[in-house]
């Protein structure tokens, strides 16, 4: 299988939520404000970084109003699942090719 | 960072790791969520038996009845609250309770009086043994779907010893007291382990 380093899941907020994501099964998502407590950032600072990886079609956002309030869940896409395996495939290619070189 | 750019080994290291944390943290926090229902039901596999064992038998199945109703609410409540959703979960439990409802609703029609053929006499072990069985092909099925062992040894492992109570312990005491011993007290330290460690390894799965 081929590995790809992304540059866009290699920013290390992008790649702490996508590695959040794709560790649940396919068809779990998650709580926003869970996500933010757990990447300890700010509602706009992960709203910024989850609009790049929607709109790569890594992960979708379900919005749901119930009352007052608003809840947004995450879920990883196939593509998005795909993408995050093969970057971190592709580190780990990194990693073993230092071993190879000492 | 350029589109070019290549990691050095040390950037892809604490990538790796930084990833793995983030992992490993919403691990937890799954599992945690698994305790959570496995201690609740741990709590009314255990206080039913001692309603039905200690409380006068006019209280006793009313009590039992409002425990299982308010466990399934609480089941609910919890589901609506989690950080994670689990669809599977809710699919599957929606699946289970309509098939368990209409099998007891069946039971009912066939034990009535308009059919003297299959008219059965269900009595409180029977009842409790159909109820916690039924509930462990749910775990089984769940455990299977989502490679959890602590599931699936808990579906196999309880439905066993149920089995066993009812074939075995005739004593109504012995029932009961064995009921909570081997259904209850196992899922309320299966739920206690859920909540309480850290998994056992970075790809442990609870």
């Amino acid at each position: 299988m081929s590995s790809t380093f992304d540059p866009l899941i290699h920013q290390a907020v992008r790649l702490r939520v996508m590695a959040t994501l794709c560790t649940l099964p396919p068809d779990d998502s998650i709580d926003f404000v869970y996500l933010k407590k757990l990447l300890h950032l700010t509602d706009g600072n992960l709203g910024s970084h989850l609009e790049k990886l929607e709109q790569a079609g890594y992960l979708q956002v379900q919005r749901l109003h119930a009352g007052r309030n608003a809840k947004s869940l995450l879920q990883a896409t196939t593509s998005g699942r795909a993408a995050y395996e093969n970057h971190r495939r592709a580190l780990l290619d990194i990693l073993e090719s230092e071993g190879d070189s000492e | 960072m350029t589109p070019n750019h290549r990691p050095t080994p040390e950037e892809a290291r604490g990538a790796l790791a930084m990833a793995d944390s983030s992992a490993q943290q919403v691990r937890i926090t799954h599992r945690r969520d698994i305790g959570t229902y496995l201690l609740l039901w741990g709590t009314i596999y255990c206080l039913v038996p001692l309603c039905i064992l200690f409380c006068p038998p006019q209280h006793a199945v009313w009590l039992a009845n409002t425990l299982v109703l308010g466990g399934v609410l609480a089941t609910v409540l919890c589901w609506t609250r989690t950080p994670i959703r689990s669809h599977l979960g809710f699919q599957l439990g929606a699946f289970w309770w309509i098939t368990a409802s209409f099998a007891i609703v069946w039971l009912i029609i066939l034990g009535g009086e308009n059919f003297p053929r299959f008219q059965l006499k269900v009595e409180g072990r029977q009842t409790w043994a159909f109820g916690i069985t039924v509930a462990m092909q749910l775990y089984l099925l769940m455990g299977i779907l989502a490679h959890s062992r602590m599931l699936i040894v808990l579906g196999i492992g309880v439905t066993a010893f149920t089995l066993a109570a009812f074939f075995v312990a005739w004593e109504w005491t012995m029932f009961w007291t064995w009921m909570i011993l081997f259904s209850g007290i196992p899922l309320l330290l299966s739920g206690l382990t859920c909540k309480l460690s850290l998994p056992a390894s970075s790809t442990a799965r609870a």
